[in-house]
This record gives C-alpha cells, structure tokens and sequence, in this order.
C-alpha cells in the first residue's frame, strides 16, 4: 500500500508536475545578472576627455528584507548621502544671480523615511551616483536591505566649458540612462552602447558553478565620439563671451567659431548656460544651445547673402552706385530708413552700402535684382532650412514661400528683418564667402571609435552657391566695412579682418521693441587666408544697443589671442 | 583471469575517484573564479578612477586657473618677429 503511494507521488512529481518543478528548479539554481555597458566618451580634437565616467552607485532598498525600522536607517544613512549631494555642488558654475535650492538634513531624512516606509517593495532607489567613497562608507554600515548597483557617473574635467554643446546624460522613462541636448542626445544612440547578461548555473553558497550551464551576451561598450572642439579656442571664446555679458548686461551671448574651408566647429559657447554636473538644479532654458535653438531676425549680418547674390547675378559691382540712397527707400506706401537717418544721394557705392550699413541701399539692390534671384540664392545658403549640424536640437527659423514675398518683404529681408534664422545659420553664410564661395555643413564630431576601430562622420558634401571671384570681391567689401567702420580702431594692428555687424530690433507683440536689439558680428580673418570664421551674438544688451560696440570688441579681443594661437603673422607691414 | 578482473575493477575505482576529484575541484572553483571576478572589477574601477584624475589634472580650465592663480596672465601685446633670409638668398 505504502509503495503504491509512494509510487503515485512519484508520478505526480515526475510526470503530472514535472516542468514547473524542473523549471522552478532552474530558477534556483541558475543566476542572472546585467553587465551593465560603459557609454562612451566624448573627446576633443586633441584626443583629451571633455566627457568620460567614473564609478558610481545607485543606493536601493529592499523594503522586504529590512530588519531595522526605516527611520533608523534613513538616520543612519542622511549624513553620508547629505556629504554626497554637499561635495556634488562644489565647483559649480553657476550665472550671476543663480541659487542653487537648500541641502536640509531634516528634509532628506524625511524623504528617506517615507521611501523606506514603503511595504514589500523589493527595489526603492535611494540615492544615484554616489561616489565609491559614499558607497563604501554605506556597506560599512552593514545594514540589512540595502543594496548598490553600478550606476556610473558622467565625468566633466573641464567643468561647466562646452555645457550646451555636450548635453547632459539624464534618465529616460524606463530608468536608463538617456541623453538629452547637444551631442549627449544627438549621438545617444552610438554613445549608450547595450547592456549585456549573463545566466550560469550557481551552488547553495551562490557561487557559480564552472561545469554547469553558462549564457552570455556580452555588453556592447558605447562608441567614443572624437570632436574638432579646441579646447583651447572654447576656454578663450567662453572667457571672453562670459565678461562681454556681464560687461555689456546682456541677457544672454552666444559665440561660435568654425574652420570655412571643412565645416568643422572648433569652439561654441551661450552664456548663461547650465553645469552638467548640476544639470538638475537647472530649468531647460539654460540646456539649450544658443547657437542653434535660438531663432531671431539677424539684421545687417544678413546683408552678406544679398550683397553675394547681387554680386554673383552680375546685378551689381563693388563700384555701382546706388541711384535711391538719397533719402528713405519708398515701397508699398512704406518708408524704408537708415539705421541712423544719413542718406547719401551721391557716390553711395554697394562698397559703401556694406561700410555704411545702409538699408536703403541694400533694399534697393534686392528689388533690383528681383524676388526670384534674390529668393534663389537664399535657398542655395539654405535660409529657412537647418544647417544639419550634429547637435541635437537645431531649429531652422522662419522664412519665407517665393509666391508670399510681397516687395516691402523683399525690400526688408535685404536687411535681415521680416524673418528668423538662427546664428549657425548666419555663420555658414559667411564661412561660404571666407571658403571661395563653398557652403559646407557645421559639424561638431569628426570621428566615432568604436572598440578601436575608427569610423568618419559623413557630412554634406560641400557645394559652391557663390562664384570664387565673387567671394573675393565680396570679401574686400567686408574688410573695407570693418576698416572703415565704427569699430576700425579694435582690429590687430597689421592684420585684415573681414566681417559685417548687425543690430537687429527684437519684435514683441507684433511691433519692434525700440529699447531692445540684438547685437551681432560675424567675420572671418586673416582675410586673405581664413583660419577661422566666427560670430559673437549679444541677446538684448543693456549698455549700449549696437554691434559695433558689444559684439565687435569681444570679437577683436578673441581674434587676438587666435593670431598668437595660430602663429598667423600680420600680412600688412 | 582473476588478476585481469581485480585489475580492470581497481582501473575503475581510481577512474571514478579521479573524475569525481576532478569535477568537485571544478564545482568548487566556481568560488575562486567569482573572486577574481570581483578583483578584475576592483582593478578596473580603480583603472576608470585613475583615468579620471588624469582627466582632470589635464584639463585645460585646471590648469588655466591654476596659471592664473600662480599670477600669470594673457600677453597684452603681441610682436611678431620676422627671420632674417639665409646670407645665400640675401647676395644672389
């Protein structure tokens, strides 16, 4: 009787019930486990980390197993975290004015309190990116029911330098790790790599157990990304864009500075901007880049495209004179004036128009040349469309249909009005003139590596809108405008700078702010062979309202330093 | 025949031992293998952390703050000096 039981259970065990124990079986004995993949680097262009990582842990409860009551442990464990979050602040850089919120020990543990005090729950985050002094210190306090993973942190060794153009490395929805803005989240997916997992079998001590059976997928390291970022250019650029804002009390300054002849981004800075090592602290608007996020109508910068197509239609020569640039230019009932009322019903040469600045001139070549032309190299610079530019985040402003440009548009896009593009924009247009009239694609990021093995970063092939002679002769212009403009006295002595300023009004509410502009130059240098091509941009300043005095000073000041940088000696004895 | 038998039996026995020797150190090294384990990732956490200082002590604004600090400053003016030409190029 006692064998027919025994018999009977067997084959209840063996047959009836037999997979759900084998596979309960095989959850006992077997261990799985993430093998967690290391994002890749961010480097410069001379091979030095600009963003790397370091160890880091993530401090989780696991309510269930806890022994000691949960506001004991969050005593216990306040100080350490506190220290974490106290040494995280140090070093930050922070815009005038900016306040980082309160560390309160009262709040924290309450905090801790409250996660901990959650019933059965297996996995509470605590505490992210602890450093593995913090980690070792909250092992030691061997309490029962908390855990670390690796959660490595982002390294900054250049602090906040760079901030906007880098991004930072947040959390997506799902908890993993997600970048957002600049390059973090524009190569996110090269840069993340995938996590591996390991299955093996383990004894009742749970070590594994050589002979039994093991599972692999092995984790994918994220790609390192290598920039043409000089670090540099970026320290010189940002040192000098951080003094003009808080010099010329503007609300916000963005400098970018690019090689013409490959596109290539050697330095890009907005100031106010966030520190990644904070990012938390900080709300979107400092996350964006300036550079190209922010959209604004460019003003005279602008007048660098329309010149180049007036040149390039045979339109105009540097030597036409303008025959309407004696008094306001009259287009649909409206007047069209002067930056500062001078008119010139003599010798106004398009050579004069640029030096001068003047809207009237400008708004009478563009009519003279007509909508279509104008209109076509427009969209040759790619006016309206973004640059392609490897930063996440780009936008491309607001321009015009051919069918809806009215002639009072046409007579105001002339002067960079009416419409909106961003300063990257306006920063090709001018790189297209400094490089023979080749329009070439900003990029940031030159190469990705990926376990050693380099791969090169396509970009757009380069396409000549503009004639060479054209591009030469245009470039003359702008070297006579800056020798002979408000601001001739800033450039380095013996050197030629070709550039244009622009003071754009700031619409508000369907009219122009009289009180607000935005100040800009844009130029290149050494002209005859430009190194470098860059804009200074000056959102709203306070001081005095016009390019020739914020942006072009702290243009000079920057070029200055590249000459001795470059080694470039001065071409004019 | 006897002798072939007792023979083949002890074969076994010590066959068996040996495999039964083998897998148990096999089993057991799972343990030591976890170990090394755990000192490769200690090895390169440190690794990661020197690579990190490394970072650090190179970068550019470290050292920009560090020159500043050490009373060091921008150049106000530069001069840029031309090389006389090779005495063969002066007198053709």
């Amino acid at each position: 009787m006692s064998i027919a039981v025994i018999a009977v259970r067997l084959f209840y065990w063996q047959v009836m019930d037999g997979d759900n124990l084998a596979r309960a079986a095989a959850s006992q004995r077997s261990l799985t486990w993430q093998i967690p993949a290391q994002r890749g680097e961010i480097l410069a262009q001379d091979g030095k980390i600009l963003v790397g990582n370091e160890a880091g842990y993530l401090l989780f409860a696991s309510t269930v197993d806890l022994k000691e009551s949960a506001g004991i442990v969050a005593r216990k464990l306040t100080p350490i975290i506190l220290a974490s979050q106290q040494e995280d602040r140090v070093g930050l850089t922070l815009p005038k004015d900016f306040e980082l919120p309160t560390l309160d020990a009262k709040d924290l543990e309450k905090s801790l309190t409250n996660k901990l005090s959650a019933p059965d729950d297996y996995y509470i985050p605590l505490a992210h990116r602890l450093k593995q002094k913090y980690a070792d210190q909250i092992e030691a306090l061997k309490i029962f029911g908390l855990g670390l993973d690796p959660e490595p942190r982002r390294l900054y060794p250049e602090g906040s330098l760079l901030a906007t153009t880098l991004g930072f490395v947040g959390a997506s929805s799902t908890g993993e790790p997600q970048g957002y803005f600049g390059l973090e989240g524009f190569y996110n997916g090269e840069l993340a790599g995938r996590s591996g997992v390991e299955q093996l079998e383990r004894d009742a001590a749970g070590n594994p157990i050589l002979i039994g059976q093991v599972n692999t997928l092995p984790p994918q390291d994220g790609r390192t990304i290598t920039t043409s970022i000089d670090r540099f250019v970026q320290l010189v650029v940002e040192t000098h864009l951080r003094d003009g804002v808080e010099k010329y009390g503007a609300k916000r300054g963005t400098a970018v500075v690019m090689d013409p002849k490959t596109g290539a981004i050697l330095a890009s800075v907005t100031w106010p901007a966030f520190d990644p090592r904070g990012f938390q602290y900080f709300t979107k608007d400092f996350y964006k880049d300036g550079a190209v996020s922010d959209t604004y109508e460019p003003g005279s910068t602008f007048k660098i495209l329309g010149m180049a197509a007036g040149l390039d239609t045979g339109t105009v020569g540097p030597d036409t004179v303008c025959t309407e640039c004696g008094g306001p230019f009259k287009v649909q009932g409206q007047e069209i004036h002067t930056w500062n009322n001078q008119y010139f019903p003599t010798g106004e040469t398009m050579t004069k128009v640029l030096e001068h600045s003047n809207n009237v001139g400008m708004a009478w070549l563009a009519t003279k040349m007509g909508k279509d032309k104008f209109y076509s190299y427009a969209k040759a610079f790619g006016v309206g469309e973004p640059t392609g530019v490897d930063i996440q985040g780009e936008e491309s402003g607001v321009f015009y249909q051919l069918k809806d440009i009215a002639p009072i548009d046409l007579a105001t896009m002339a002067f960079g009005q009416g419409f909106s593009t961003t300063s990257l924009k306006i920063l090709q247009i001018a790189a297209a003139v400094a490089n023979n009239g080749v329009l070439t694609e900003p990029h940031v990021v030159t190469k990705l590596t990926d376990q050693g093995r380099d791969i090169p970063v396509s970009v757009k092939a380069p396409k000549q809108v503009i004639k060479p002679e054209t591009a030469r002769v245009l470039t003359q212009m702008l070297v006579n405008a800056v020798d002979h403009g408000e601001a001739h006295r800033l450039v380095p002595p013996g050197y030629r700078v070709a550039g244009k300023t622009g003071t754009a009004q700031v619409a508000v509410a369907g009219h122009y702010d009289p009180n607000k502009t935005v100040a800009s130059f844009v130029g290149f240098a050494p002209a005859e062979d430009p190194k470098f091509v860059m804009i200074i941009r000056y959102d709203q300043p306070t001081s005095t309202p016009f390019g020739a005095t914020t942006a072009v000073p702290t243009f000079m000041d920057i070029t200055k330093e590249l000459f001795g940088y470059y080694g470039i000696a001065p071409s004019i004895p | 025949m006897r002798c072939l038998a007792s023979g083949v039996a002890a074969l076994t026995i010590v066959l068996a031992a040996a495999t039964l020797v083998t897998a148990n150190n096999l089993a057991t090294q799972g343990g030591t293998s976890q170990l090394l384990d755990q000192e490769i990732a200690t090895l390169q956490a440190e690794n990661t952390e020197l690579q990190a200082e490394n970072a650090s002590l190179t970068s550019i604004t470290r050292v920009y703050q560090a020159a500043l600090a050490a009373g060091f400053s921008s150049p106000k003016h530069l001069e840029n000096l031309t090389k006389p030409a090779p005495v063969a190029l002066r007198n053709p």
